[in-house]
């Protein structure tokens, strides 16, 4: 059966373990979905019904029972709508930033004194999310947000697809009952049918794709960054499914904005790239991640990280994980990469994370993931 | 082009390459020929702009106007001091798409509305992606803020 479903979902062999709490989960996303679509349909179905019946007398029906009819139809969708957004977030929002998210409230401020510091140097980019004390190494820092915008188009393309779908079939059979053919009407639904059902297809795919690859955790030996500095890094990468290759390069982009015409637009340019880890053929189970430990030496006199309102000069550690026949994954760990004049004057104990309260609140996000 | 009036900026060493926090210490001189334009205003900026395929962003580290009456033929060709100290942060930079250079700028205006503007760029650390080249060399603007063909003004490490 799992064999099955990733066939047809990924249209290969992809899965290399079983895991109950994964299709636990693919299960209730689905009846979730389910719910939603279901939901819709009725309520497309009542309200089409309702206005192809209309008559001078009113509704065909007892206007108690068409609102019961629509509460049906709207409570379905608001229950899938609502299981579904909860899924969503758990597999959309990676730990680490629901983590972030979680522990920012109550976060003690780290690495205070580099802040004070990073007040002096102007135009050099905070990270986004601060980092936290690690478990193999001293620091945990945080990839960028995942792109949940494609399954979110795509969910709202087959909620389109599939109302459009429902009224013309209904047109087409009110058209039959009263006598006429309804062929162009029917001749309509079925291409729009076929694109609703690719649709469905589709959504459902890309939600398996955002479970698929895990978000990968990435520990530091020291933060911030210098030029000529050598750092350790421990990857931890968490899959379901057989990886096809993993890749992690540490680049340096350049990106600039500017406007041509009404149109803004903005080019990146990567003007240094290094490979740091290739891996192909990676059998990995939920609950078994993939570790790596490497090093990397930033270059000599490189620039600092920079940021104007049209320019910017970033450092990335980027890790892509490809699947056979699933879209790859890639994150962007950005690490701040400060001037090397300044290292002296960073004091030791800044380079100490008091991650008291943000350890825990990530260890109270686990225990609240599994 | 008004040919009748010159600046000469020197920066305290050759070539002009500074050190993140350093003092930057500068002179410079106006000569404005007898018979030219009269001065209304003059402005002295230590400021670092971005070049390339981006919008042009500029910070600006340092700033002074002097009014008309500091602007006086008399008082113009004195030479004029400028010290500052250089902040951390950006450093010079010659990428392929983003480039941050930081000039000295002298911006005079006009009774007549005119302006002209001297830039002598300066060098801010010691990034790479630098040219081999001495950076120390004046671009002067005209009103459109075009380099015009032969800068009057030009300095030699």
């Amino acid at each position: 059966m799992q064999y099955l479903m990733s066939f047809l979902i990924a249209g290969r062999k992809a899965f290399s373990g079983s895991n109950r709490k994964w299709w636990l989960a693919l299960t209730e996303a689905v009846l979730a979905g389910a719910m939603v679509i279901g939901g819709l349909i009725l309520l497309v179905v009542f309200i089409t019904l309702a206005v192809l019946n209309w008559s001078e007398e009113g509704l065909y029906i007892s206007i108690g029972y068409f609102a019961l009819q629509l509460l049906l139809g709207t409570g379905l969708i608001v229950i899938g709508t609502y299981s579904v957004a909860r899924i969503f977030w758990k597999v959309a929002a990676s730990e680490e930033r629901r983590g972030a998210i979680v522990s920012r409230a109550g976060e003690i401020e780290l690495l205070n004194e580099l802040g004070r510091k990073r007040s002096e140097l102007p135009n050099v980019p905070s990270e986004r999310y601060r980092p936290v004390r690690g478990q193999r190494l001293k620091f945990r820092i945080f990839p960028s947000r995942r792109n949940v915008w494609g399954f979110g188009s795509s969910a709202a393309l087959t909620m389109l697809f599939v109302s459009v779908t429902v009224v013309l079939v209904l047109t087409s059979h009110a058209a039959w009952d009263r006598g006429n053919t309804g062929l162009l009407v029917g001749f309509l639904s079925v291409p729009i049918g076929l694109v609703a059902i690719w649709s469905v297809f589709n959504t459902f795919r890309r939600l398996l794709a955002l479970t698929g690859v895990g978000p990968p955790r990435l520990e530091v030996s020291d933060f911030p960054f210098f030029p000529g500095g050598t750092y350790k890094f421990h990857l931890t990468q968490p899959a379901r499914v057989r990886l096809r290759l993993l890749d992690v390069k540490l680049i340096c982009q350049e990106e600039a904005t500017f406007n041509e015409g009404t149109d803004v637009r903005t080019e990146r340019q990567t003007v240094f790239e290094r490979r740091l880890i290739r891996k192909r053929g990676l059998n990995l189970r939920a609950g078994a991640p993939h570790t790596e430990e490497f090093e990397l030496r930033l270059p000599d006199r490189s620039m600092h990280s920079f940021k104007s309102p049209s320019n910017r000069v970033t450092w990335k550690i980027v890790v892509e994980a490809s699947a056979r026949g699933w879209p790859g994954q890639i994150r962007n760990f950005t690490i701040p990469v400060l001037p090397a004049h300044i290292e002296d004057s960073v004091p030791e104990s800044t380079a100490k994370p008091q991650s008291i309260n943000a350890g825990q609140s990530l260890q109270k996000n686990r225990g609240a993931d599994s | 082009m008004r040919s009748d009036v010159s600046v000469i900026i020197l920066p305290g060493r050759t070539p002009p390459v500074y050190r993140p926090g350093e003092l930057l210490s500068c002179e410079y001189k106006i000569d404005i020929r007898p018979g030219g334009p009269k001065a209304n205003a003059i402005e002295t900026t230590v400021l670092w702009q971005t070049e390339g395929k981006g919008d042009t962003d500029i910070g600006v580290h340092f700033f002074e106007r002097r009014e008309k009456k500091m602007v006086q033929p008399d008082v113009l060709r004195q030479t004029h001091k400028l010290t500052t100290k250089l902040p951390q942060t950006p450093l010079s930079y010659d990428g392929r798409i983003v480039k941050i250079v930081w000039c000295i700028r002298v911006r005079i205006f006009f009774d007549d509305g005119g302006e002209r503007t001297f830039d002598k760029a300066i060098r801010v650390g010691d990034a790479i992606f630098l040219p081999p080249d001495d950076p120390g060399q004046d671009d002067e603007k005209n009103e459109d803020g075009e380099t015009p063909d032969e800068p009057e003004t030009k300095e030699k490490a």
